[in-house]
């Protein structure tokens, strides 16, 4: 079931939706939310594939008016850090935000579902 | 079930990544904005270029107005009203240099502290301890109600409106880098980019390489190295003679160190502009430091190869990345259609064109800043100031700076006198009063001409109207009339005239009696000659007209460029256009030969051998000569022999001196071979001559060459020497453009490259026959966005002195036949 593909085009599509709506801090929310509640489709690894693949997917976008090399070289020049690094941490963001939110979201929900006191609080 | 451990991993992780995405840490912004795709950064990719076709709305445009971008990214404006023409002018301006506006809006106002924080604070402090943010003020005042205010709203209405329609995703780079929004634009702002241009222009002070001479070797001595008047004549306003006139100088041999001049020397030196003391503590000569270097000239029908009127401009300035300049074109059926190019912020075309009349200026040089020593009540703590025995109260302002976060990092109470400024130095309180620091109207004069149909007209409104910074105006028209006239607030003084003492402030005897009359402006209308030139030089022959015009004359490119016209009696466009990056130099087919023949004739092997090798030298700084280095190391050399008396230290370096006489009157002084001045302190035993000196010199500059390029072959050639680095507003490596190669070299038309960052902003030449025609261009873009393919795309063809045909089309239509991109904009509330 997991290997659907819809499986993973419906967290892309999520990540690249309320990034390019709403910003950048939508991308662990989205993935606290599809990480919930525990037992969830998708692990958290999995949804730091889709958000690095939704913000590719937004930079391609970007790379459309042609000028994307040249906004890389100079970003890159002005902050004195290889412009494709620049891309690559950028991408990278995305997935550690993604990774870390779900995985905490993970942890806790599944430690409050397997500890009966937790439960009853 | 996943570990603890990797859950409080995650949770690090997590606030790890929420802290760097939404905080910034320390220079770096907050990442989050900064990285995120189609909003942050890499949008820039996706908006740097300019849309097929777009739209916008403009509140209090009265109806739609068209604008059609051209293949060369220049916006042509079709309006149905002045007003809404200024109001698309504010709009597309912002939208190409939004950055630029806001940053030199803050320095000239003198709030870049809150840019770049206390660093910036003697920046800002010069700005307004010089009256300027105050004079803004003054001035925006006195615009109210006039119609040169209501343009400067609709230009503001266009500005705004673009900025409250802005996208994230179109926020330029600099703005995220520095962490900074883009403020509303206000109509003072206009008022406070003017200032500067003053400022930059106009803020010479010569007497303060006189003041600081005399310190050295005496009054009289420094006066007449000094001298008001420069000694190697050619001057804007023809004097008749067909060639230059070299007057001799009557050296006064150095004296006694004049103490007296030290508080004057060192108020003067404080009242310099920050940069311009900078480069001179890098031991850049005063005229090297200073830099600029404008030419202008026009030719009658008489003398062009089309019997048309002929006019070529090309101001240099700070060569900056976005350029100082923004290429526009405004049409309004019936009431405008102007072309040029026009200061972003500004809601005028400056220099340019129009259907009937071409005109580009140059700066005049003059000097128009004066000083007063004032008697006050209190040296501490001064209230009031006296005049004819009579105290005035002194007018104070509180200016307070401001950081990066709003914080007030300092204050200073400014105090004026009805003079200007007033401050304390080595214990006395001296006022300045600048031409600049006067309420005036230079937009109403840039409006007039908009529109005025020949010379006359233009003249006339320039000379109604524009006070300073004082500039050498060149105009033609298609009726074949040429015309420059030096415009602008050129005071009276009291006395002799000379600007170049400091004045007692108690008698209003001493005040400025006026200005000098529109007809005694220096001016030439169709002159028989049949050309008229301008390059920053003494603009009367002041032997036969008398007066005192003080400033920073240059000589060299005047006797160029006149040289070049005077041979040439059926001038073309592409003449024109050559002429602008003429490698030829009346500077060193003076010296070169000099040398030469002073160097052949020596015992020292060195000093023949650099001889020999200037004298294959053509006297050309051609990308490919390998002599113009070696040549400009001797004549280095021999300024630092020939004005040891003036060395900052008389045992260590000569080449760090308090003042540097031109070069004009280092030439005169050629002619005199034994006078004092050769002899070097150094030498007590041996009375040296000026063969001696230069002698020493030749030697000295291949030693120096050699040390620095190698033997002479390729690593002497002038391309690799003479490059020149565009740099960005901020000071980012990556968004420079460098190293440029050019052709041209010092004192000759084209000087622009070294140190100085000044350069050749705007060439221009225009053809005005039946139809007008126009070619230009500029070293940079038409876009600030550093990622646009507009955004330094003209620095080639320009550092190769190629100019492009300017489109200037009468409708949309015939815009749209050159269509890069459409703007339509609409109005309402």
């Amino acid at each position: 079931m997991r290997a659907r593909p819809l499986l993973f085009v419906l967290p892309v599509i999520a990540f690249a939706l309320t990034t390019w709506l709403f910003g950048w801090w939508t991308v662990p929310l989205v993935a606290a939310q599809a990480a919930w509640p525990a037992g969830a489709r998708w692990k958290a690894s999995t949804l730091a594939w889709c958000a690095m693949g939704a913000w590719v997917l937004l930079l391609l976008w970007d790379a459309a008016g042609g000028r994307l090399g040249a906004v890389s070289q100079m970003v890159g020049g002005a902050i004195q850090v290889p412009g494709p690094v620049l891309m690559v941490v950028s991408v990278l963001f995305a997935g550690l935000l993604a990774w870390s939110a779900a995985a905490f979201v993970e942890g806790v929900t599944r430690r409050v579902t397997a500890d009966p006191s937790l439960r009853s609080g | 079930m996943p570990s603890p451990l990797r859950t409080a991993l995650a949770a690090v992780v997590l606030a790890a990544g929420a802290y760097v995405g939404s905080k910034p840490i320390g220079p770096a912004p907050a990442l989050g904005p900064f990285l995120e795709p189609a909003r942050g950064v890499w949008a820039l990719g996706r908006t740097s270029s300019l849309p097929d076709h777009s739209s916008a709305h403009i509140p209090g445009l009265s109806a739609e107005t068209k604008v059609e971008y051209d293949d060369r990214a220049v916006p042509h404006i079709f309006a149905p009203t002045t007003g809404d023409a200024y109001r698309a002018l504010g709009y597309v301006v912002a939208r190409d240099r939004l950055f630029q506006m806001y940053l030199q809006t803050m320095a000239a106002s003198g709030r870049l502290t809150e840019v770049a924080g206390a660093a910036a604070l003697p920046l800002d402090r010069e700005m307004r301890r010089l009256g300027l943010p105050r004079t803004a003020e003054r001035k925006l005042e006195a615009l109210k109600g006039t119609p040169t205010m209501t343009s400067i709203e609709q230009y503001s209405q266009g500005v705004n409106a673009y900025i409250d329609g802005m996208a994230r995703e179109d926020m330029p780079l600099e703005f995220r880098l520095i962490r900074k929004k883009p403020e509303r634009w206000t109509p003072i702002n206009a008022m406070h980019l003017l200032n500067r241009m003053g400022w930059t222009l106009s803020y010479i002070i010569p007497e303060e390489k006189r003041a600081a001479a005399a310190t050295r070797v005496g009054n009289a001595a420094a006066a007449s190295i000094f001298p008001d008047v420069s000694p190697i004549v050619e001057p804007i306003q023809p004097n008749g003679q067909k060639a230059p006139r070299e007057d001799m100088i009557a050296f006064v041999a150095p004296g006694a160190p004049e103490t007296n001049n030290a508080t004057l020397a060192s108020l003067l030196r404080g009242l310099m502009p920050a940069r311009e003391r900078a480069l001179e503590l890098q031991e850049l000569d005063a005229s090297s430091a200073r830099g600029f270097a404008s030419n202008n000239w026009a030719v009658s029908p008489s003398r062009s190869a089309d019997h048309h009127a002929l006019l070529a401009g090309d101001p240099h300035l700070d060569l900056t990345l976005p350029s100082i300049w923004y290429e526009a074109h405004m049409v309004v059926p019936n009431a405008l259609d102007v072309y040029g190019v026009t200061i972003p912020g500004s809601n005028e075309i400056v220099i340019g064109f129009n259907r009937d009349i071409a005109w580009t200026f140059t700066n005049s040089e003059t000097d128009v800043i004066d000083f007063w020593r004032e008697k006050v009540d209190d040296d501490a703590m001064p209230a009031k100031y006296q005049v004819d025995g009579a105290w005035r109260p002194l007018e104070r302002r509180i200016e307070q700076y401001r950081g990066r976060f709003g914080e007030v990092i300092a204050t200073d109470t400014l105090l004026f006198t009805h003079r200007g400024p007033m401050r304390r130095e080595h214990g006395e309180w001296i006022s300045m009063r600048w031409t600049v620091n006067e309420v005036s109207d230079e937009l109403a004069a840039f409006q007039g001409i908009s529109t005025a149909k020949n010379v006359d007209e233009f003249q006339a409104a320039m000379g109604a109207h524009y006070m300073a910074p004082a500039q050498n105006m060149l105009v033609a028209d298609r009726g074949g009339h040429i015309s420059i006239r030096s415009t602008g607030r050129f005071p009276i003084r009291a006395g002799d005239g000379s600007g170049n003492v400091l004045r007692d402030g108690t008698s209003s005897a001493n005040e400025w009696k006026g200005y000098v009359p529109l007809e005694q402006m220096p001016q030439a209308k169709d002159p028989a000659q049949g050309y008229v030139a301008s390059a920053n030089q003494q603009p009367v022959d002041v032997k036969a007209t008398g007066g005192y015009w003080g400033g920073l004359f240059f000589a060299w490119r005047a006797l160029r460029i006149n040289r070049l016209l005077r041979a040439d009696s059926s001038v073309t466009v592409d003449a024109m256009r050559r002429f602008q990056t003429d490698p030829g130099s009346e500077r060193a087919e003076r010296f070169a030969p000099l040398l030469v023949r002073v160097g052949m004739a020596s015992n020292d092997e060195r000093s023949r051998q650099s001889a020999m090798l200037l004298g294959e030298w053509n006297r050309e700084y051609t990308r490919d000569n390998t002599r113009a280095v070696l040549f400009e190391a001797v004549m280095r050399e021999l300024r630092d022999r020939a004005w040891d008396e003036l060395a900052v230290d008389p045992h260590g370096s000569l080449r760090r001196r308090v003042a540097t006489p031109d070069e004009e009157v280092l030439w005169t002084l050629t002619k005199d071979s034994s006078n004092t001045w050769w002899d070097d302190r150094r030498t007590a035993q041996r009375v040296e001559r000026r063969d001696d000196i230069i002698d020493a010199a030749l030697a000295a500059g291949l030693d120096s060459v050699r040390h620095q390029y190698g033997e002479p072959g390729d690593g002497w050639r002038w391309e690799k020497i003479q490059t020149l680095s565009v740099k960005h507003l901020l000071p980012i490596k990556a968004f420079a453009s460098a190293p440029v190669s050019l052709q041209g070299g010092p004192s000759t038309l084209n000087p622009s490259g070294g140190r100085s960052g000044i350069g050749s902003s705007w060439r221009m030449v225009v053809d005005l026959g039946p139809e007008l025609k126009a070619w230009g261009t500029y070293p940079g873009g038409q876009s600030g966005n550093v990622a646009s393919d507009r955004y330094h795309d003209r620095i080639d063809g320009w550092s190769r002195g190629e100019l492009l045909p300017l489109f200037a089309p009468k409708t949309a239509a015939e815009a749209a036949t050159k269509h890069r991109s459409t703007l339509t904009l609409t109005g309402g509330n």
